[in-house]
C-alpha cells in the first residue's frame, strides 16, 4: 500500500483526509460526549439527508446544502428546547426523521436516474476529492481556533453553565459556538464515514480516550491520536480486502473501544491486587 | 445600612403554574438571610431569578440598585450537586480557577499570578489544598461542598447565593460548613436555600419562608415547638405563629386552586 500512496492521488487524498477529520473528531466528539450531546449528533447527520436530496433536486453540491440543514437543525433543536423547554431528546428524533423523509421526497423528485446515494450515507473516503480536501482544511483551521482560544471559558462553560452563566460568561455565545460546530462537523465527515456511520468516529475515539485521562485537553489531544490511529487502520484494510471503508473504519473503531475497555479493566484488577 | 437585594411585586409563572406570588422582599448588607419551605415551595426558583438566571413574569430584582443585566460586580453561587456532571474531567484546582474568568474576555482569558494566588489561598483556608490535583468526582460531599464555595469566592463576590449547601453533606461536615459560613459573612453578604431548618435556624440572622408566597421575613427566633410543626405541617403555621389561622389559610389556598 505504501507504494501505491505515492503513486495514486486518491489514496494520497485519502490518507489527508485520515488525519484532518481526526482533528475534527477528536475535538468536537469530546465536546459532544462531555455534553451529552450524542444523540443530537446523530439527529443533525441524518437530518442534513434531506440537504443532500435538495442539492441533487436543484442541481447544486448536495454538501452545501447538506450543510445548511445541519446548521438549521441544530440551531433549531437548541431554539425550540430553550424556548419551550421541549425535551431536546423527543425533538432530535422528530428532526431526524422528517430530514431522512425530506431527502427520500426530494430525490423522488430529482428527475431522470435516482443518483447513487450510498456514499452519502455509508461514506467512501477512496473517493473525497480536493475540494472535500480544502472544505476539510478550512473546518479544522475554524474549529483548532475556536476551541484552542477559548479553551478555558469552553471548559467553565461545559462543566457547569448554570455557573458560567451566573459569572456572566458569554454561554449564549458558546451554545451557538459548539452547536454549529457540531453541524459542520458532522457535514464534513460524511464524505468520510456517511450519514449512517459518522456518529461512531464522533464517539469511539473520545470514549476510548475517556478511559485513560481525566483531563479535558489531554483526552483532546489522545482522542485525535485514537482517531488517526483508527482511520488509518480502517483504510488499509479497506484498500487491501476491498470493503467499503465507512464500514470498516466504523468497526475498527468499535472493535478499539472494547479492547481498550478491557485492557483499562486489567489494569484496575492489577492495581487493585497489588495494592492488596 | 446598604441595600443589597431588592425584590418587588415579583411573580414567576412556569406555563400556567404560579411559583411564585407577589413577593417583596430586601436584604441588606452583611445579612445571612436563609429561605426555608417545602419542596417544590419556589425557594430554588426564587435564587435563580434573583441571580438572572430566569426571568420574572412580573415585577423585578434589583442588586446594589442595579437590574441584573447591568450589574457590575460579581456574584458568588453555589449550586446544588445535581446541576453539574460530578464526572467532568476537571481538577479541583482547576474547577476553582474558573471562578476567577468572571470579567475576562472569551478568546485568550488569561490567568493572572494573582489568580492562581487567590485559589491557593482560597484551597488552604478552606483545607483542601492537598486535594487540588484531584478530578472533582473522587471527592466526598463535604469536600466538593467546598470546591464549589471555593469557586464562588474566586471571583470576589460581595453577595453569595447557595442552594442546598447541606444537603449531600453528612453531619459532622454540615457544622464545618455554617462556621465556615459564619466566617464568611462578617465580609459579605450570604443568601442561602435549604429545607434544613436546623441549620439554618441556629446560624443565619433572618430567615424567609416560602410557599409560593413569602409568607414570613425576619427574626430566626422561631421556637422549638413552631419549629417541629414546620417539619410535619405547613410552612404558614410557623410563618403566622398563630395555630388559629390554620383555617383561614387553607381557604386561602383552596379558593387559589379553583382559580386555576
Amino acid at each position: 500500500m505504501i507504494a501505491s500512496i505515492f503513486k495514486y492521488a486518491f489514496l494520497q487524498n485519502a490518507l489527508i483526509a485520515c488525519i484532518l477529520s481526526s482533528i475534527a473528531c477528536g475535538i468536537i466528539g469530546t465536546v459532544i460526549m462531555e455534553k451529552k450531546l450524542v444523540m443530537m449528533s446523530g439527529g443533525i447527520a441524518h437530518a442534513s439527508f434531506g440537504g443532500i436530496g435538495l442539492g441533487f433536486l436543484l442541481g447544486v453540491e448536495p454538501i452545501f446544502t447538506a450543510l445548511l440543514f445541519s446548521v438549521g437543525t441544530s440551531l433549531s433543536i437548541s431554539e425550540i428546547n430553550k424556548r419551550s423547554k421541549t425535551n431536546p431528546d423527543l425533538l432530535t428524533g422528530i428532526f431526524w426523521s422528517v430530514g431522512m423523509a425530506l431527502g427520500i421526497l426530494f430525490i423522488s423528485l430529482t428527475p431522470g436516474y435516482p443518483p447513487d446515494m450510498s456514499s452519502y450515507l455509508f461514506g467512501d473516503i477512496l473517493t473525497v476529492s480536493r475540494n472535500d480536501l480544502i472544505t476539510m482544511i478550512a473546518l479544522d483551521i475554524v474549529i483548532i481556533f475556536l476551541i484552542f482560544a477559548g479553551f478555558n471559558m469552553l471548559k467553565a462553560y461545559m462543566f457547569d453553565r448554570e455557573f458560567a452563566s451566573v459569572l456572566r460568561l458569554p454561554v449564549n455565545f458558546l451554545d451557538y459556538m459548539v452547536y454549529i460546530l457540531i453541524a459542520l462537523t458532522v457535514v464534513v465527515l460524511i464524505r468520510v464515514a456517511g450519514i449512517i456511520l459518522v456518529i461512531a468516529l464522533l464517539t469511539a475515539p473520545p470514549a476510548t480516550a475517556r478511559l485513560f485521562s481525566y483531563n479535558l485537553k489531554n483526552i483532546m489531544l489522545i482522542s485525535i491520536l485514537t482517531g488517526l490511529v483508527l482511520c488509518l487502520t480502517g483504510l488499509f484494510i479497506s484498500y487491501s480486502y476491498n470493503i467499503p471503508s465507512g464500514a470498516v473504519i466504523v468497526l475498527v473503531s468499535g472493535a478499539a473501544y472494547l479492547v481498550s475497555a478491557l485492557i483499562k479493566r486489567l489494569i484496575n484488577k492489577i492495581r487493585l491486587s497489588s495494592a492488596v | 445600612m446598604k441595600k443589597v437585594i431588592e425584590i418587588e411585586n415579583l411573580s414567576v409563572f412556569y406555563n400556567e403554574i404560579c411559583a411564585l406570588e407577589n413577593i417583596n422582599l430586601t436584604v441588606y448588607e452583611k445579612d445571612f438571610l436563609g429561605i426555608i419551605g417545602p419542596n417544590g415551595g419556589g425557594k430554588s426558583t426564587l435564587l435563580k431569578v434573583i441571580m438572572g438566571l430566569l426571568k420574572p413574569s412580573k415585577g423585578a430584582v434589583k442588586i446594589y440598585g442595579h437590574s441584573i443585566d447591568s450589574l457590575r460586580v460579581p456574584i458568588g453561587y453555589v449550586p446544588q450537586f445535581g446541576s453539574f456532571d460530578r464526572e467532568f474531567p476537571i481538577s479541583v484546582e482547576d474547577a476553582v480557577l474558573t471562578g476567577c474568568l468572571y470579567g475576562k474576555k472569551l478568546f485568550f482569558p488569561k490567568f493572572l499570578n494573582d489568580d492562581h494566588n487567590t485559589v491557593s489561598t482560597l484551597l488552604k483556608e478552606l483545607n483542601i489544598h492537598d486535594l487540588r490535583k484531584r478530578q472533582i468526582g473522587e471527592l466526598s460531599g463535604g469536600q466538593l461542598q467546598k470546591v464549589l464555595i471555593a469557586r464562588a469566592l474566586a471571583a470576589k463576590p460581595k453577595i453569595l447565593f447557595l442552594d442546598e449547601p447541606t444537603a449531600s453533606v453528612d453531619t459532622s461536615a454540615q457544622g464545618e460548613l455554617m462556621e465556615l459560613l459564619k466566617e464568611l459573612n462578617k465580609k459579605i453578604t450570604i443568601v442561602m436555600v435549604s429545607h434544613d431548618i436546623g441549620a439554618i435556624s441556629s446560624n443565619v440572622k433572618t430567615i424567609a419562608c416560602l410557599n409560593t408566597q413569602l409568607y414570613y421575613h425576619g427574626n430566626p427566633e422561631l421556637d422549638n415547638c413552631m419549629v417541629e410543626k414546620l417539619y410535619g405541617c405547613n410552612i404558614d403555621l410557623i410563618a403566622h405563629g398563630v395555630p388559629h389561622r390554620v383555617l383561614g389559610t387553607h381557604k386561602e389556598k383552596s379558593g387559589k386552586e379553583e382559580n386555576k
